[in-house]
């Protein structure tokens, strides 16, 4: 936690300090979450159950984001929201980062910086993990369509691009 | 003046000059590297800086001053010049104004990728993610566009790629600066005259615009001092070096190099060694503000002659000497290239940063420009065959000698692509045509591919838009929807044209089209424009134009004397044939129904009756490059067109839109994005090239040279690329007659008002074989639609595209069939 976050407010520091109990309470089980979730994502890179891919990538993401210090430095400081969503509308989900902190939402939250919308989840996983993207063949066959700043987009595509990495060796 | 008793300096060779040789093998060996250099020391310096009172210009002139005076000093190899335009042998140097962050998702992948690599530390990858990119996600030209007009349809249109491409999200840039007030009086007389004209206007009080002039002449002294500060730290380092060093060439080298740079480019050169490099110090200078896109050096041969023929008459130095430091010139502007993301590289790959230089022609007083130092650099890109500079040959069949037009002609036949010729009296008249007074006219030098601007006086931004006319032609026959993009409703509802009953109908509705999306790219051009003047100025650059010291008003603002903006556009001749085929086989001949066309444009003219039609149309209706009424007319037409729509807008700076028809490489790969033609092109075949006839429609290169002359140059003052393939000499032809019969079409095809041409000398065969085996060709340079470049680093489409282009046998005049075995899918 971040000491300068806490200015002079006492309401502040004691949440603050809730929050890192929680975290200490809460550490095995995540780290169990983490172990289950990457074999998970791992299955799903290789074996084309795209269905949860976005649900996984999330999910493996923000547990990744609390046991590793290096990744976590890609969200100090970082406050955005992202919104994704399958073009049909059943696959929804949002990555809100604030307070070095990732908290994933099953719906579309308001006021995203980037709202990504993807055909299914083959699309999003090419669009984001393939060798060699066809970043512009996805745009114009709209596979994948994004409303906001794409800097944001390129950002969120590196950091999957690093946990798969991290995760996988690849 | 030539005094020169063999122009051709075919006793120069590169064996016999064993440092040119050893540098420019060194430079085929070097991979390219990002540089992060430049966006490290920027935001380093944006990030820390507290003057936030300084006026805009002020802290941007600052930024750029910290990022000069505190660049790594390299040097890489003996090469006989100081300063590198990044600090890497090959670099790319990375500008996160711009679109430097389009590779952050590829910062892990950048330097593996097959096509093009460019190398990238882990550590310069993190720096990347945790420190340059986070300040910049918001700050970038295109997101303070989107924020500040909330996200405008013209955005929207420019992010689908395949309607215009908008050159200021990426850059400025493209234009020609004067730099020889630098070389003459040196940088600290222009901090001079600054600074007494800042103090007229203090003298004056402040008022209006006052505060705003005397911030820029502020700014322009403390980016100049950059520039100075950074040969300084050159010249200091360079004499440390010499210290140590124990080869004596070497040592020798750097005491010189040490020696140069404490002299240039702050004072006047005294020789022409001293003019060489603080030409090039304020080259490098200039990318430390402008990305390293088209900034042309221009006429070389004019601004460094009198240094040359000064140290030449007094037998200060030799031919060889002189054209050593021509090499070194030409492998210090090949030092750099572009950032590009792998998407881009995929469909527009293999350019370099297209500085052009530009030789010959005339004067500004009208008399003939061709001095020895003309020939000497005509020598040194025969010798070098590098992609960079892009180098130009103005010819004036007037006033340049007959033997001059040969020497030209015969660099090309050796070189097999370098340099463009381009004809001297046309393109005066049609910058004169444009309002540029005849004396700054005839000072044209031709910026990265093929754009005309008057040295130092006219800021051309020619890059502003790439224009694709194949979407106009979809959204025609679509009723304003895209049919290859889920039919999605863009341009004006302009009805169903089954139900046209005549070719004017469907050209009425076309112009309307191609009105609404010109307007488009216009629109989201000014408002991209209106961020750079809030947040990019260019004291540098102001500084080596005609104009903003006077006026003390930055380029950006309208301080230089002219101030056009250039579109080019994409497919005409594609979009030629496809108005000549739909006026002919469907209103005309009545071959066939609109509707029965627009159903084989829709299936890919895949099934028997649409594969039928498009047979007739290719074997029976009219293309662009042949001498027929309605191919002509549609031609000019749509020229003219083009022209009028553009001249009627103003652009931000006061100056007007200038069309211009030069391609890149964006005509292969926006093919590759396209729909079917009712041209008969099908879908992502790639377009034509500039303003070249379609491969194989041609059959005659006096038709195609005709065709194309015929067009008004006057309407197109951006310029063109035309280009032209021609067989190598055969065993049985004289290279004499063959270089004669190639100049002598060259001139014909001027004396019949066209600008430009440019040439392959390689076959079909020798292609094909380049794009199985590129290991055998490591260094075959091609040109492309306006640049060069080395052919194996071009996209497969693009490689397609020069090897279909119709290649002409120079004695018969007739087009060589392409090879039936061959297909794209090779």
């Amino acid at each position: 936690m971040n000491i300068k976050l806490m200015k002079n407010s006492p309401f502040v520091f004691i949440f603050f300090l809730n929050l890192e109990i929680m975290d200490w309470l809460l550490h095995p089980f995540k780290s169990f979450s983490l172990w289950l979730t990457t074999r998970k994502f791992i299955k799903i890179l290789e074996e084309e159950e795209l269905d949860i891919f976005l649900e996984t990538l999330l999910k493996v993401m923000s547990l990744f984001l609390f046991f590793n210090k290096k990744y976590r430095r890609n969200i100090d400081g970082f406050n955005a929201r992202y919104v994704f969503k399958s073009k049909d509308n059943i696959i929804a989900a949002s990555a809100d980062f604030s307070g070095s902190r990732m908290k994933v939402s099953r719906k579309a939250l308001e006021n995203a910086a980037v709202t990504v919308v993807f055909k299914d989840g083959a699309a999003l996983k090419n669009f984001l993990f393939a060798e060699s993207p066809d970043i512009i063949g996805a745009i114009l066959d709209s596979e994948v369509q994004y409303t906001g700043n794409l800097n944001y987009l390129s950002k969120f595509a590196y950091m999957s691009k690093r946990l798969k990495l991290q995760l996988t060796g690849k | 003046m030539v005094t020169l008793s063999d122009i051709r300096l075919k006793e120069f060779q590169l064996e016999n000059l064993p440092l040119i040789n050893k540098l420019r093998t060194l430079h085929f060996k070097t991979h390219t590297e990002v540089c992060i250099e430049r966006a490290a020391l920027m935001t380093d310096f944006l990030k820390q800086d507290k003057s936030l009172t300084d006026d805009f210009q002020v802290v941007r002139a600052k930024a750029i001053n910290h990022y000069l005076s505190n660049r790594k000093i390299v040097f890489h190899d003996d090469n006989l010049l100081g300063g590198s335009t990044t600090s890497k042998a090959i670099g790319a140097p990375m500008y996160p104004e711009f679109m430097g962050l389009s590779i952050w998702a590829e910062l892990d992948t950048i330097s593996k990728r097959t096509i093009n690599p460019q190398k990238l530390t882990e550590e310069e990858a993190d720096k990347c993610n945790f420190e340059i990119f986070p300040y910049w996600m918001d700050n970038t030209v295109l997101e303070k566009t989107r924020k500040k007009f909330n996200n405008p349809l013209s955005l929207q249109l420019l992010e689908k790629i395949v309607y215009y491409i908008s050159g200021k999200a990426g850059c400025i840039s493209h234009c020609v600066p004067d730099y020889s007030r630098a070389l003459n009086e040196g940088l600290e007389s222009i901090i001079n005259e600054a600074e007494t004209k800042k103090d007229e206007l203090l003298m004056g009080g402040l008022a209006g615009e006052s505060e705003k002039n005397i911030a820029f002449y502020d700014a322009v002294q403390i980016a100049l001092q950059g520039i100075i500060n950074y040969a300084a730290n050159i010249s200091q380092t360079a004499y440390e070096l010499s210290l140590k060093e124990s080869d004596l060439q070497r040592k020798n080298n750097l005491q010189q190099i040490a020696e140069v740079c404490s002299q240039v480019p702050a004072k006047p050169a005294r020789n022409f060694r001293e003019a060489v490099n603080s030409l090039w110090l304020c080259q490098v200078g200039i990318h430390a503000e402008n990305i390293n896109m088209a900034m042309s050096p221009g006429r070389v041969d004019q601004v460094l002659y009198p240094f040359f023929k000064n140290d030449f008459s007094l037998g200060k130095i030799s031919i060889e000497e002189a054209i050593a430091l021509g090499c070194c010139l030409w492998l210090k502007i090949a030092d750099n290239t572009n950032l590009v993301p792998e998407a881009a590289e995929k469909l527009w790959g293999g350019a370099g940063s297209t500085p052009a230089v530009t030789f010959g022609g005339v004067d500004p007083d009208g008399n003939d420009a061709v001095n020895d130092l003309t020939y000497i650099f005509l020598r040194v890109t025969e010798l070098m065959c590098l992609r960079d500079p892009s180098v130009n040959a103005r010819y004036n069949y007037g006033k340049n000698d007959k033997a001059y037009r040969q020497r030209v002609s015969e660099v090309i036949f050796n070189t097999k692509a370098i340099p463009a010729f381009h004809n001297d009296i046309s393109d005066i008249d049609t910058l004169v045509n444009q309002g540029v007074k005849i004396e700054h006219a005839r000072d044209f030098a031709i910026v990265g591919c093929v754009e005309l601007a008057s040295t130092g006086k006219d800021y051309v931004a020619s890059g502003s838009i790439m224009f694709n006319l194949a979407s106009v032609m979809e959204l025609t026959l679509f009723d304003g929807r895209k049919h290859t993009m889920n039919d999605e409703q863009v341009g004006p509802q302009t009805g169903d044209p089954a139900r046209f009953t005549s070719y004017e109908q469907f050209y009425d509705v076309f112009r309307i089209q191609l009105k609404w999306m010109l307007e488009n790219a216009i629109d989201i051009n000014e408002k991209l424009a209106s961020v750079h003047q809030e947040m990019l100025p260019t004291p540098l650059l102001s500084s080596f134009f005609k104009g903003p010291l006077e006026s003390g008003k930055d380029l950006i603002f309208g301080g230089a004397l002219y101030n056009s903006s250039g579109a080019s556009f994409l497919a005409f001749p594609d979009i030629c044939d496809s108005l000549n085929a739909i006026e002919q086989a469907v209103f005309s001949d009545k071959k066939c129904t609109m509707q029965e066309l627009i159903d084989a444009i829709k299936n890919d003219f895949s099934d028997t009756a649409s594969a039928n039609l498009q047979a007739y149309i290719k074997s029976k209706t009219v293309k662009f490059g042949i001498e027929d009424t309605v191919s002509i007319n549609n031609s000019k037409r749509l020229i003219n067109d083009i022209y009028q729509i553009l001249q009627s807008h103003t652009n931000y700076r006061g100056g007007k839109y200038r069309p211009a028809f030069w391609t890149m490489t964006t005509h292969a790969g926006q093919g590759k994005l396209a729909g079917a033609l009712p041209s008969g092109r099908r879908a992502k075949e790639v377009f034509s090239s500039g303003i070249t006839p379609a491969s194989q429609a041609a059959k005659s290169l006096t038709e195609a040279f005709n065709s194309v002359a015929s067009l008004d140059s006057r309407n197109i003052p951006g310029g063109w690329a035309l280009n032209i393939k021609y067989t190598p000499l055969l065993l049985n032809e004289k290279k004499e007659e063959y270089l004669n019969k190639f100049g002598d079409l060259v001139e014909g095809f001027f004396r019949n008002g066209g600008m430009q041409v440019q040439f392959n000398v390689q076959d079909y065969k020798t292609l094909i074989d380049a794009k199985n085996n590129p290991e055998k060709y490591p260094e075959m340079i091609v040109r492309v639609s306006g640049y060069s470049a080395y052919f194996k680093d071009l996209s497969e489409p693009m490689k397609d595209e020069l090897i279909t282009r119709t290649q002409y046998n120079l004695f018969s005049g007739e087009a060589v069939p392409l090879p039936e075995d061959f297909n794209t899918a090779n």
